[in-house]
């Protein structure tokens, strides 16, 4: 049987999901209603920016059914096909014009949405065919060649939101798959060792500014010594493995810290004569420390932050926000909806918010425990690490906790192919969840 | 590894506590932004929103005293360009053509060669397309009008008004009113009610008034999005300002246009007053200057030519000025105050007084009278009535036989009778001087005492200046019989009366010699005699200071008439007449009298 579809299988559909799902789209379409107010036309009919919206996720909707049927051990065998379609369809935007400085969009639609849910399956085929071997350097490896290849398309794409979305997922996968915590450790610890370099010398060259090196760098330390203690102290393994883990951890965290020292240094030397290395620069550090410059990147997220504030506990009431109405606040239906949803609505709400979405989650979680193979329960791994990705850099980046990077929050925001990606993916979810 | 439920589950568990351990720190931080630090934020975001616009009142309109609007307000104009409106279809050529046509009191702002450059350029610009451009300011509006009428041809001009008074050409009321000025920028008022160029009273009414006449500030919120576009006015928040306070004159429309018409040619001052409550009906400087000409920027040729010209002074009150023969006024009173010698005797005069000088005689000092031939046989009322120079000499020098400091005396009566002292009318005024011994001493040293001082004194000549508000108040003394009233300029200021102790006996002496001067054919000022009214005056001539060598006098008329029981009492100061011309002082008082009694019969 060869087929994708097939009509005869038997599902039910995960109701304490679309819990989540239905009060995120009654919340998003209020907010909407209040904040958006463009309105464009489609086959000659008026819509506005809620009503589109609703049309979105009525497609969604049929869309999430339609999955149901979809038979997904199909995915599993034409999975190099996928993937190599996959590429394609993400560099197709290289042809296309640009976008608020990222060149992602190709024909109104964005290809790094659909990609995510062939990356998934991808990374979701080879972990479960190979589960033996993950704990395998050499196979990690290749593992993570099969996802960079994708992000370093992003990043000369630049964007820089599917990157890190994308780099999000292979962690809790491999952790599913079940990778042993110190190499997962391994593949983060560059990840820190980076961070807190850079983090300190941002602040050493922008030293009118106050952070909080020194407790960054006691928390790094204290992480790591832990990290070692704990490492040594298992007996699992030889005592040989462990000498040559060390050697290399040490080694390569020492690479990457010189490396990021060596680049940061050549762009502070060149930022002056050149407009690249300024942009860069401006960029990295807009990126480690969201809320460094006021006037630049930085200048989003403190309008972000005051519509979040100003709307203390119970908000200001749909639509009297004046952050939003008065057009303050930027990307007020997209990316910045959290922030929106902060002034209308209030803490009160945003608590609501990240209920709904940790029942969403926990269900997923559920759902991939008792779901009947690996290759179906890292599908919903996958994609729920993309959605936990899309939540906590949105509510993060609303109150200066993680970097602007242009992605929406899931089911909140305005945007037809992220929502209908949205869509699908929970609904290979729910498919997977009923393969017994 | 084996697949097994087992370690499936300690994984979820282990994933949901680190999901929940993420999401607590993001609660944690959106409690610490929306419930404890929300403060900051709300003011924040109120700051985004709102900008400030104070909104300037209009300031008081100032009458005449029976209602008529002497100073108004009117808008002038500046010409702003919206760049987002802004097309090609902007005729520039015709712009400028009309804009330098313009009467421009202004400099302008953009020129034309770089005008499409700078608009295009902010048109542009996402931040400044929504802010005008300042083309000119202070057009009249005729210019707007011209400009309005071609408006299709112009996309994205405005017009803004900034409020500015607007003054009639006639009467002119230049230094009663005052001028008004935009606030420079380090200059500093107390209060802080001003801005830059907001304007103040400089001069006049205008500044003695400035706290009644401005107003007071009301705030403007306007509700402003994050390109700075203006959506409005937020009602609720704004405090509306409060206009200044009218303020009604005690002069009197018509009179004035009248004295300031008659003056016009002239340098010297005129006034007019009721002494009956020291309303003042009419003043004139001249030359003055034109109000309407403040309006914008002023010229600093114009500017410095009035200075030149001293047309900035007010003459009426700070005009200083030898009183002449109105001073022997203030020397007959106390002659028939003190009584010190009979006055009934007469002195001959033949036209010149011959004083010896000790130090150096039989080389006597000569002191002439006006009359070259002499007036004969001469007592106080006649030398009073035709203006005798050697009566008051001879007298002041018996006087002085008597009382060696008959200086302070003559002193003191003057400043019993105002001179020497501020009248304290509401605008700036000078004090004049009237010599004491003292400062005789101070300035003439010890030459001092000596008999030659004395007759130039009684006079009016030598040391003495008057001003003419302080000579028109010397004339109220008399026709209201020692009580007067101090002069007023605002009809709601209080009137109030100042007593002479001076014997009562001496206002009837005085006033039937001013009666003689007027009414008898020998009197000084007989052409003024009119059959419908008792008029009383004096005259009075005299050289300047500066001017001794040459042919220039002063000509001074004061006096009063009494017309169906009212008095109206009149100052005339001509200050460049020579001795052809010297009655032209008593002229143009005919003509004001002759104008009142005219009025008052048509009435």
């Amino acid at each position: 049987m060869n087929r994708i579809f097939n009509f005869n299988q038997k599902f039910y559909i995960r109701l304490p999901i679309l819990f989540s799902v239905f009060f995120l789209s009654v919340i998003s379409i209020s907010i909407l209603r209040s904040a958006g107010n463009f309105e464009s036309e489609i086959f000659g009919i008026m819509f506005s920016r809620s009503e589109k919206q609703i049309l979105w996720i009525l497609i969604g909707l049929f869309i999430f059914i339609t999955t149901q049927f979809i038979r997904l051990r199909f995915f599993h065998e034409r999975m190099f096909l996928l993937y190599f379609g996959f590429l394609l369809i993400i560099i197709l935007p290289f042809f296309s014009e640009s976008t608020k400085g990222a060149q992602n969009w190709f024909f109104g639609f964005q290809p790094s949405e659909i990609g995510k849910i062939i990356i998934v399956i991808s990374l979701a085929k080879i972990l479960s065919d190979n589960i033996k071997r993950v704990n395998s350097v050499l196979f990690l490896f290749i593992c993570m060649l099969l996802l960079f290849i994708p992000i370093l398309i992003f990043i000369l794409q630049r964007d820089l939101g599917a990157a890190l979305v994308y780099s999000f997922i292979f962690i809790p996968m491999i952790y599913w798959s079940g990778t042993k915590p110190f190499l997962i450790f391994f593949i983060i610890s560059p990840i820190l060792s980076v961070y807190t370099n850079l983090y300190i010398r941002i602040y050493n060259s922008n030293p009118e500014y106050e952070g909080y090196t020194y407790i960054l760098l006691i928390l790094f330390l204290i992480i790591n010594f832990i990290f070692l203690v704990k490492f040594l102290a298992n007996d699992r393994e030889s005592k040989r493995y462990k000498l040559y883990f060390i050697c290399f951890y040490v080694m390569f965290n020492f690479l990457f810290s010189f490396l990021s020292t060596y680049s940061w240094n050549y762009l502070e030397e060149t930022q002056a004569i050149s407009n690249r290395s300024r942009d860069l620069k401006g960029r990295i550090e807009n990126f480690i420390i969201p809320s460094l410059h006021e006037n630049a990147g930085g200048w989003h997220i403190k309008q972000s932050m005051v519509a979040v504030g100003s709307g203390g506990i119970f908000g200001v009431g749909l639509g009297q926000g004046t952050q939003v109405n008065l057009r303050f606040l930027p990307e007020a239906d997209t990316d910045f909806i959290i922030a929106s949803i902060g002034e209308a609505l209030g803490f009160i709400f945003i608590i609501f918010i990240i209920f709904l979405y940790f029942n969403l989650l926990y269900w997923l979680l559920f759902y991939a425990q008792y779901s009947s193979g690996n290759f179906f329960a890292l599908l919903i791994i996958g994609y729920s690490s993309i959605f936990f990705a899309h939540i906590v850099i949105t509510l993060g980046m609303a109150v200066a906790l993680a970097p602007i990077t242009g992605i929406p929050a899931p089911f909140l925001s305005y945007g037809g192919t992220f929502t209908v990606a949205c869509f699908l993916m929970l609904g290979i979810c729910n498919n997977a969840s009923n393969n017994k | 590894m084996k697949y097994s439920k087992k370690t499936n589950s300690n994984k979820r568990k282990r994933i949901i506590n680190i999901i929940l351990f993420i999401f607590l720190i993001i609660i944690s931080r959106y409690f610490y932004i929306q419930v404890i630090i929300k403060d900051q934020f709300i003011e924040s975001a109120s700051k985004n929103n709102f900008t400030k616009i104070k909104s300037i009142p209009p300031r008081g309109i100032i009458y005449d005293r029976d209602g008529k609007i002497i100073v108004a307000n009117r808008s002038s104009f500046s010409l702003k360009i919206y760049p987002n409106h802004y097309n090609n279809s902007f005729n520039i050529d015709l712009f400028y053509q009309i804009i330098y046509s313009a009467d421009k009191r202004s400099k302008l702002l953009i020129d034309k060669n770089s005008f499409s450059l700078i608009i295009d350029k902010n048109k542009n610009s996402s931040i400044n397309k929504y802010k005008p451009i300042n083309i000119i300011n202070f057009i009249d509006f005729k210019t707007k009008a011209l400009l309005s009428e071609h408006k299709n041809n112009f996309p994205g001009l405005i017009f803004s008004s900034n409020p500015s008074r607007f003054y009639e050409d006639s009467p002119r009321l230049s230094h009663v009113l005052g001028y008004l000025r935009p606030v420079k920028k380090d200059s500093v008022y107390p209060g802080g009610f001003y801005g830059i160029n907001d304007i103040i009273g400089i001069s006049g009414i205008e500044k003695v008034y400035e706290k009644e006449l401005r107003g007071k500030k009301g705030i403007e919120y306007h509700v402003i999005n994050t390109f700075g576009k203006d959506l409005g006015i937020d009602k609720n928040k704004s405090i509306p300002f409060i206009p200044g306070q009218d303020i009604y004159l005690t002069i009197d429309y018509n009179l004035q246009v009248l004295i300031e018409n008659l003056i016009d040619t002239h340098k010297g001052s005129i006034i007019c007053m009721n002494p009956k409550n020291g309303d003042i009906l009419a003043m004139a400087s001249a030359p003055d200057y034109s109000l309407s000409q403040f309006i914008g920027p002023l010229k600093k040729e114009e500017w410095e030519k009035w200075k030149k010209e001293k047309r900035l002074v007010n003459r009426a009150t700070q005009g200083k000025y030898p009183p002449g023969s109105l001073y022997k006024l203030v020397t007959s009173i106390m002659f028939m105050d003190q009584q010190l010698i009979p006055l009934k005797e007469s002195i001959f005069c033949n036209g010149k007084f011959e004083l010896e000088d000790q130090s150096n005689p039989g080389n006597p000092k000569i002191f002439r009278c006006w009359k070259e031939d002499g007036h004969g046989e001469i007592d106080l009322k006649s030398a009073i009535v035709q203006s005798c120079n050697v009566y008051f000499y001879d007298m002041i020098l018996k006087y002085q036989e008597k009382n060696k400091y008959i200086i302070n005396d003559l002193h003191k009566y003057a400043e019993m009778l105002g001179l020497n002292q501020k009248t304290g009318i509401e605008i700036p005024e000078k004090k004049g001087r009237i010599p004491n011994s003292d400062w005789m001493v101070v300035n003439q040293g010890k030459r001092w005492p000596k008999r030659g001082s004395m007759p130039n004194l009684s006079i009016g000549q030598g040391s003495n200046s008057i001003t003419p508000i302080q000579a028109i108040n010397l004339v109220n003394y008399i026709a209201m019989r020692g009580e007067i009233y101090k002069p007023k300029l605002v009809l709601d200021s209080p009137s109030i009366s100042i007593k002479s102790k001076i014997s009562k006996y001496v206002w009837d002496e005085i006033q039937n010699a001013m009666y003689d001067v007027v009414n008898t054919e020998k009197g000084t000022a007989f052409i003024l005699k009119n059959n419908n009214a008792i008029i009383k005056g004096k005259t009075g001539t005299a050289q300047t200071v500066s001017s001794s060598t040459s042919d220039h006098l002063l000509s001074w008329f004061t006096g009063y008439m009494d017309y169906n029981g009212n008095l109206i009492s009149l100052v005339v100061l001509i200050e460049d007449t020579n001795s052809q011309n010297k009655s032209i002082a008593k002229n143009i008082s005919k003509r004001i009298f002759d104008y009142i009694l005219e009025r008052t019969n048509n009435e």
